[in-house]
């Protein structure tokens, strides 16, 4: 499919931010009742921002910004309906959060609990997002829990590591830093792992969907003979956009997992290690960010349509499963008496 | 009601008289316009109705297809429940699928979400645009009777298109899809299309093997 | 103002300023297939084109061309005004400065003038793919110059005279497969062909019923996607396959001789007499009848024979030794094995045998007999109609290859031998076909037939039936195109793609005015395409242009308006009075004449002028007979024209059949009416006269529908029409080449040779000429194209949706022969012919025969012709084989022997063999320089909306 920036935008920074509300949060509950709790309810804007960012981002996505007021009218069916909503909740949660440190100085329990709170609607809107992508059927790479786990843990790595970062930046305690990073080693690990579940899956959703089902013509190979207005991409169809070529796909695959999680990962090891913190932190998230921005392109680029099956050639593919071996010697036995 | 478009793959020769008429008719029609990009440069407009081109099997047992595809109207349309806005509606009255511009936000989820690749989007209008099973037309009460149908079904040259309600088990869409094994394109995804296709049909030779075999041991 | 300035000049137009919202009849000009179309018009806009459903052609359907038509009336590639080409510009360039009318007219006035007072052959006059052959042939008749044909002879002259001169007919236009009732249809290379809707609705057809349908063709593509059999053959081979299905058929004994007694001269009795002027031709009695031998042993004239000739007869009589022709003929055929024909063809013996034995075993043991009594010429009565249910059709798969005459002889041989002429089940005429074999329409063969001041004696064109008919001068040709001269003395549509080369070097002498319509000659209606170009342009040793004048009338900026030094911008068909006429290509159904008409449907732009128009503007200032009588002229424009032109005065034959006479009640023989158009209009624009059922069948003999035929004046006389399994015409060609001929005779041993070689009287079959050509085996493969069903030759790309369609070709392979050649897919390849090189970019394809290559027709284009940007995929992607078709053969002789059919001078378009191998070049090439887009406007255009609700954005005009 083809990406689109707005898009790219929005997931990316909604993700950014509820995982770092969601590192807020946990730092909230394990820096009470520290020093640093007054930096950490001091990051809170910028949680803020992050979440507009995406929120504004999101919003030209729409190109009839007039029947904008029409969104919330299918929540029974619409997971971007319910987006709208959640999305919407959250940025609202957010900002009810600043004000309330701001003008309502919440501390203690109502503070924690508000954000707590706050931190899930960022996690609920998260999964809301990629269920929208994983509920499409027709998008054979997306459609799978798969997209909802990838999505979320890019979301929570990445806004973990800035949270991190920041407090590292500010000057906070090394210690428990060096557990966040640790937690984060932990993270990254998993997400790599989930990444390259991912990628195995986009692969096997390539040929998930067949010519023969598309066309009703048995036969193999099956090669797309138009130009001309049947052949992609047209400017008008957003889900169909040429295949990566295999060289560009796997350099841009290697380094989206450098950038997301190896380069982040060893970041984090060498401060679990004992590096002093704010370099590495920063350098990690740094990398992370722009990963997360690398794997949500690929993960729109490289996505497979069900309606590519009218767009390119399918070859005709050997059984994967076929083994050099004679007919077993009962069928030969069968054959004899049948003689 | 479900209405919809039976192609006969056994007759359609892909000459996209389907295609162009259905720009002609759409273009001015009352779910127009139906867009250009760089008309006279290098040309990518939009097409409710596109053939695509497929060509199966090794020479010399290579098939050619040609498989006219617009919307399908599907029972189960996904488009449908994805649309945040309603703007995509399935009519219970006659199964069509549609859209309605005024509320449409232009956010192409339901282009994903169609297994099918037939909705396409207008940038300038911002909306997103498929095929309308010519409803225009169809509830055009000033138009003389033969017009009240698809401009596609009117316009093909071999008539391989055949319009009508697949919901009732006695129109001549039922009965060809019953017939003649009719089916509906990938199958899989659930959407359930109403827009049926009829297979290919071979004449199969007029005498039989061991004769020609005899004849040709005999004298050639 | 657009309505009042056409409106001045001609009357009628003004009709058409009335209502805005209006649906308007006429006849579709996006191909030459004719089909009806109703067209809406709201806001004086073009809303929508539809078929009519009445309308015999098409019944309803329409193309994807015909819908488009709104796109081609509002083409920005439109031209708008008369041009010049800026003097200080070369040719080519495509300077052009808009003029006035009266400057544009008088120029070419002037120098027609002087033509016509010196010598009118200086005047060569070609038209393309044009629909007004009539009137344009008697323009130059009267004009004078033996110099007219349309475009026939680059198109498919050999199929064309090759079904005159067997049947009196042909395919397409001229008759068609029973589609409604034959259950065995075979089609020889046929990629969309004339009648293109027709086409489809009978393919439709034949599929409801069940019918079997073969193609034989190199490739699968189009109609033969839908084939239950798809027989791959090498290209130009055809002739072989039918020779040894022939030798199957008559082997089984799966042939009708009934039939062929009755109907053809099969039975006829040929001269054996080698080396005597006689040798080869019928026998025949003191007053011309050919003679046949009876059980007897008596030798009795064809007609008295009853149908009861001998086919297999020899006998001695007089001191000659006479055979009949179907035994001459049997025994070719005993050498044309399947076997041989598997070596030739690339198909396998079997196969050939199984499609011989179907359609034999189709015709003779399933016939269609239909309950409608008739009675043929001999007097006999038969109480039903008998049909062999095996249809026959085929176009240029067989006609553009240097053997395609013979081809096509050997096709309608093959159908005589099945009895399927002109039976239900089969092959029918369309009126006013069948005409005599060959019909009797000849051109003035006398060099003194042509001179200053006056008009020619005879129609331009037509069929010679002896050397004597040629229009030669001892050696030397008559005309430009050397059309019925040595070289190819059948050429019975002309020559135009000889046209551009001879008068380049003065040979067989030099022209003033190449006047050319609609025909686009300097881009793909043209072979070694650069060097044409570069002939148009070429200059003397004086400086001046070696072709003194060229003018061009077309509606678009094609490639040719750049070679152009006048231009004069013709109308669209939506903005006309026409005729399809039975007079040029019929429409005609093979139930019955039809014809039809257009009519203006939207106002013209100012500066524009009917083609027809304008010549007739022309025929007035120069005063040609016929158009100019008593110094008065007849006709002030087509419109009248159409009404009033009669084929000779009084004779109540004229361009429209029907609703003729004063009142309109009279059909194909009445006076000249008036109000014959106006009453066409307000009739759904067509005319369509089913003949009565008795009189469908056997119309080459069956005397009611003679003696119609006669009454109607399709036909001089009610004579009998007598099939030509064995052409006589042909041989005496033959005996012209070798000396024996005791009239005209060529004196060039090359000459001589051809006529002896090739003028066969009975179907054979030899490699194309490019197969002998030295050095063939470096190019081991053939290169052909197919027309696309979207596109009209170059007619496509200046309309946007078409041009969306389809805009670049790639070359297509079989992988098989790819893998041999180490070539990929996708890969950017040189592909090379004798005469030169290009780009292409290479695609696999299952659907082609290992041995051919092929590409789409004419969708390339000149970089920023047709009002295009320069970058369009149609210059930068798209690829164009005319660059290396080669246009000449090297044989010794006078003058250049055209890569043509030695019979009728169809080019060979697909005889070309080329090899294919890596380009280091990624682009096309070679390119031509760009020009200057004509609206710069459109080019840049982003988006366009067309629609009649709002005003177009991009195609305002
Ligand atoms: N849409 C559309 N329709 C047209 C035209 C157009 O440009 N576009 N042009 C019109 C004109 S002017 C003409 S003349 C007609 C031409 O009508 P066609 O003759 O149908 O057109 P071609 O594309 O020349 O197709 C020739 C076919 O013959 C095959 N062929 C080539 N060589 C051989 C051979 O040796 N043996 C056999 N068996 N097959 C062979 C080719 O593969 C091709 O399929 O079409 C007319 N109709
Ligand atoms: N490689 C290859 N070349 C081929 C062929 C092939 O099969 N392969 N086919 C050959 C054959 S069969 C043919 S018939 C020729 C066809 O060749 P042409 O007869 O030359 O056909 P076009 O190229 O379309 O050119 C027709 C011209 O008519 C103009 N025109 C269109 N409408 C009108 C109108 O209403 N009025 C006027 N005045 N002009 C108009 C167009 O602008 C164009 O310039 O091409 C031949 N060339
Ligand atoms: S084909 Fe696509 S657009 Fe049409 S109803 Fe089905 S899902 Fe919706
Ligand atoms: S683009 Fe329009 S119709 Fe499609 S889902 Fe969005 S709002 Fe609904
Ligand atoms: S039904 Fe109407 S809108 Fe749909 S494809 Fe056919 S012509 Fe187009
Ligand atoms: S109009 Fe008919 S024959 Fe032509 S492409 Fe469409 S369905 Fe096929
Ligand atoms: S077949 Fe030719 S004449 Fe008929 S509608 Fe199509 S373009 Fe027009
Ligand atoms: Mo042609």
């Amino acid at each position: 499919m083809r990406p689109t920036g707005p898009l790219l935008l929005i997931t990316v920074l909604q993700g950014l931010s509820g995982g770092m509300a969601v590192a807020l949060t946990t730092a909230l509950i394990f820096l009470r009742p520290s020093a640093e709790l007054a930096h950490a309810v001091r990051m809170e804007p910028l949680i803020i921002v992050v979440a507009l960012a995406g929120g504004v981002a999101s919003f030209f996505h729409m190109h009839r910004i007039q029947a904008a007021r029409f969104v919330l009218r299918r929540l029974k069916t619409s997971w971007l309906s319910r987006e709208a909503l959640t999305t919407g909740l959250y940025i609202g949660g957010l900002t009810g959060l600043a004000a309330g440190i701001d003008l309502g100085n919440w501390h203690g329990a109502l503070l924690l609990g508000t954000a707590a709170g706050v931190a899930g609607l960022g996690l609920v809107a998260m999964f809301v997002t990629a269920m929208l992508y994983s509920t499409i059927t027709a998008m054979r790479s997306w459609h799978s829990p798969l997209t909802v786990i990838a999505m979320m843990g890019v979301g929570v790595f990445s806004g973990w590591l800035v949270m991190a970062a920041i407090f590292a930046v500010v000057g906070t305690n090394p210690a428990p830093l060096r557990e966040a990073a640790a937690v984060a080693v932990v993270l990254g690990l998993l997400l790599m792992a989930v990444k390259a579940q991912q990628w195995h899956f986009f692969a096997g959703a390539r040929t998930s969907v067949m010519a023969s089902t598309g066309t009703g013509l048995p036969l193999g190979p099956h090669r797309l003979q138009d130009s001309g207005t049947s052949r992609i991409p047209y400017k008008t169809q957003t889900q169909i956009w040429p295949d990566l070529r295999p060289g560009p796909k796997r350099l841009l695959y290697g380094l989206m997992f450098l950038l997301l999680t190896a380069v982040p990962v060893a970041a984090m090891g060498a401060i679990s290690a004992g590096a002093s913190p704010a370099g590495w932190f920063v350098g990690g998230a740094v990398s992370a960010v722009v990963g997360a921005f690398l794997e949500r392109w690929l993960f729109f680029a490289d996505a497979t349509h069900s309606s590519r099956v009218w767009f390119t050639d399918h070859v005709k593919r050997a059984s994967r499963v076929a083994t050099h071996r004679g007919s077993p010697a009962l069928l030969e036995r069968y054959r004899r008496l049948s003689k | 009601m479900q209405l919809t478009i039976i192609t006969d793959l056994n007759k359609c020769v892909g000459c996209k008289s389907c295609q162009v008429s259905c720009k002609e008719h759409n273009a001015s029609g009352a779910f127009g316009s139906v867009p250009d990009h760089a008309p006279y440069n290098d040309p990518d407009g939009m097409w409710w109705n596109r053939i695509v081109t497929m060509e199966s099997g090794e020479f010399p047992n290579t098939s050619v297809l040609y498989l006219p595809k617009a919307c399908m109207h599907c029972y189960d349309a996904p488009c449908v429940p994805v649309c945040p806005t309603g703007a995509s509606y399935k009519r219970v009255d006659n199964g069509v699928v549609l859209v309605d511009y005024d509320a449409c936000i232009g956010c192409q989820l339901c282009i994903w979400a169609c297994p099918y690749g037939v909705r396409e989007f207008d940038e300038h209008e911002g909306v997103v645009k498929k095929c309308t099973m010519c409803v225009d037309r169809l509830e055009d009460e000033s138009l003389p009777l033969r017009e009240r149908q698809p401009a596609c079904v009117q316009s093909c040259p071999t008539h391989a298109r055949v319009f009508g309600d697949l919901d009732d088990q006695q129109s001549e869409v039922s009965q060809l899809v019953a017939q003649r094994q009719g089916f509906a394109l990938l199958p899989e995804l659930g959407a359930r299309p109403a827009v049926h296709y009829l297979p290919r049909r071979p004449s199969p030779v007029v005498l039989a093997e061991e004769e020609v075999l005899k004849v040709m041991e005999e004298r050639y | 103002m657009a309505v009042r300035d056409m409106a001045e000049r001609s009357p009628e137009f003004i009709e058409l300023a009335a209502p805005s919202n209006r649906r308007v009849h006429t006849t579709c000009y996006m191909c030459a297939c004719r089909c009806g179309i109703e067209v809406t018009v709201e806001n004086d806009r073009v809303r929508f084109i539809a078929g009519i459903p009445e309308s015999p052609v098409n019944q309803g359907v329409w193309c994807a061309k015909g819908g488009a038509g709104i796109m081609t009336e509002y083409s920005p590639a439109r031209l708008t005004q008369p041009l010049m080409r800026d003097p200080a510009s070369e040719r080519g360039e495509g300077r052009m400065i808009p003029v006035d009318w009266d400057t544009a007219l008088d120029t070419v006035a002037g120098w027609l003038r002087e033509i016509r007072e010196t010598d009118p052959s200086k005047l060569a006059y070609f038209t393309g793919r044009d629909q007004m052959q009539s009137f344009n042939g008697n323009w130059a008749r009267q004009f004078g110059t033996p110099n007219w044909a349309a475009h026939g002879g680059f198109c498919s002259v050999n199929m064309a005279a090759g079904g005159m001169y067997s049947v009196g007919g042909s395919f397409w236009e001229f008759g068609w497969p029973d589609f409604e009732r034959s259950r065995w249809f075979m089609m020889f290379g046929v990629a969309e062909d004339h009648p293109s809707n027709p086409l489809k609705l009978g393919i439709a057809a034949l599929k409801n019923r069940g019918g079997r349908f073969i193609v034989v063709n190199p490739v699968r593509s189009g109609y033969g996607a839908l084939a239950d059999e798809w027989v791959p053959i090498r290209p130009g081979t055809d002739g072989a396959l039918m020779m040894a299905m022939m030798h199957v058929l008559l082997k089984e004994g799966l042939y009708d001789p009934d039939y062929l007694r009755r109907y053809t001269n099969a039975a006829a009795l040929v001269v054996r007499a080698p080396g005597s002027s006689q040798d080869g031709m019928l026998y025949r009695a003191g007053n011309g009848d050919m003679m046949v031998t009876v059980e007897s042993g008596a030798i009795v004239p064809f007609l008295a024979a009853q149908g009861h000739g001998l086919l297999n007869a020899t006998v001695e009589h007089d001191g000659l030794v006479l055979e009949s022709a179907f035994r001459i003929f049997s025994r070719r055929l005993e050498q044309t094995t399947p076997g041989w024909a598997a070596e030739v063809t690339g198909i396998a013996k079997k196969t050939i045998v199984r499609l011989a034995l179907e359609m034999g075993t189709t015709a003779m043991r399933h016939p269609v007999v239909l309950p409608v009594p008739w009675t043929d010429f001999y007097g006999e009565h038969h109480r039903t109609t008998i049909g062999r249910p095996v249809a026959f059709h085929a176009m240029r798969g067989l006609a553009a290859h240097t053997n395609g005459f013979q081809t096509v002889r050997a096709l309608f041989d093959m159908m005589m031998l099945l009895g399927t002429v002109d039976t239900p089940g089969g092959f029918r005429y369309k009126s006013p076909y069948p005409k005599q074999v060959p019909p009797p329409v000849k051109p003035a063969s006398r060099a003194q037939d042509y001179g200053p001041n006056r008009a020619a004696p005879a129609p331009l064109l037509g069929y010679p039936t002896s050397p004597d008919d040629l229009l030669v001068d001892g050696d030397k040709p008559l005309r430009i195109d050397e059309a019925y001269s040595w070289k190819y003395p059948l050429a019975a549509h002309g020559g135009i793609q000889n046209v551009i080369r001879n008068a380049h070097d003065g040979t067989p002498y030099s022209i003033d005015t190449l006047l050319i319509y609609m025909a686009n000659i300097a881009w793909n209606s043209t072979w070694n395409t650069l060097a044409t170009r570069a002939m148009l342009s070429a200059r003397d040793e004086n400086g001046q242009y070696r072709i003194p004048h060229v003018v061009v009338i077309d509606s678009y900026d094609s490639e040719t308006v750049a070679y152009a030094d006048v231009v004069f911008p013709d109308t669209t068909y939506l903005e006309r009075w026409d005729a399809a006429s039975l007079q040029d290509r019929p429409i005609s159904e093979t139930d019955g004449p039809a014809d039809s008409i257009r009519q203006p449907v939207v106002p013209a732009p100012p500066g524009v002028r009917p083609a027809a128009d304008v010549l007739i503007d022309l025929a007035n200032r120069l005063a040609l007979p016929g158009f100019v009588e008593h110094g008065k002229a007849k006709y002030r424009s087509y419109f009248d024209y159409i009404q009033k032109w009669e084929t000779e005065p009084g004779s109540g034959v004229g361009l429209l059949a029907g609703r003729r006479g004063r009142d309109g009640k009279d059909t194909l023989v009445g006076e000249p009416n008036p109000h014959q158009l106006a009453a066409y209009a307000s009739n759904r624009a067509f005319w369509y006269a089913p003949l009565t059922e008795g009189r469908k069948y056997y119309r080459m003999a069956n005397q009611s529908y003679l003696n119609w035929a006669r009454d109607a004046k399709f036909n001089p006389s009610n004579a009998p029409i007598v099939l030509n399994f064995y052409s006589e015409p042909v041989q005496t060609f033959r005996l012209a080449g070798q000396g024996l001929w005791p009239g005209k005779k060529p004196q060039d041993p090359e000459l001589a040779k051809r006529l002896a070689d090739y003028f066969d009287p009975l179907p054979f079959w030899y490699p194309p000429f490019e197969d002998e050509v030295e050095g063939h085996n470096e190019f081991p493969l053939r290169i052909i194209t197919q027309r696309p069903m979207t596109h009209y030759h170059s007619w496509g790309s200046l309309n946007a949706w078409l041009r969306q369609l389809l805009n670049e070709n790639p070359l297509y392979m079989n992988p098989v022969m790819a893998a041999q050649l180490g070539l990929e897919d996708g890969q950017w390849v040189w592909i090379a012919s004798r005469i030169g090189k290009m780009t292409g970019k290479l695609r696999y394809s299952d659907a082609v025969e290992p041995g051919t290559v092929w590409t789409w027709n004419a969708i390339a284009k000149g970089p920023g012709s047709w009002s295009l940007d320069p970058d369009a995929p149609e210059a930068k992607r798209a690829i164009l084989i005319n660059h290396i078709i080669p246009d000449t053969i090297p044989l010794k002789g006078p003058g250049t022997f055209f890569n043509n059919d030695p019979i009728t001078g169809q080019a060979g378009w697909y005889d070309t063999r080329v090899k294919v191998y890596p380009s280091e070049l990624q682009e096309v090439w070679p390119q031509v320089a760009p020009r200057q887009p004509i609206r710069p406007d459109a080019v840049e255009t982003p988006h366009m909306i067309y629609s009649i609700r709002k005003p177009a954005v991009g195609v305002a005009r």
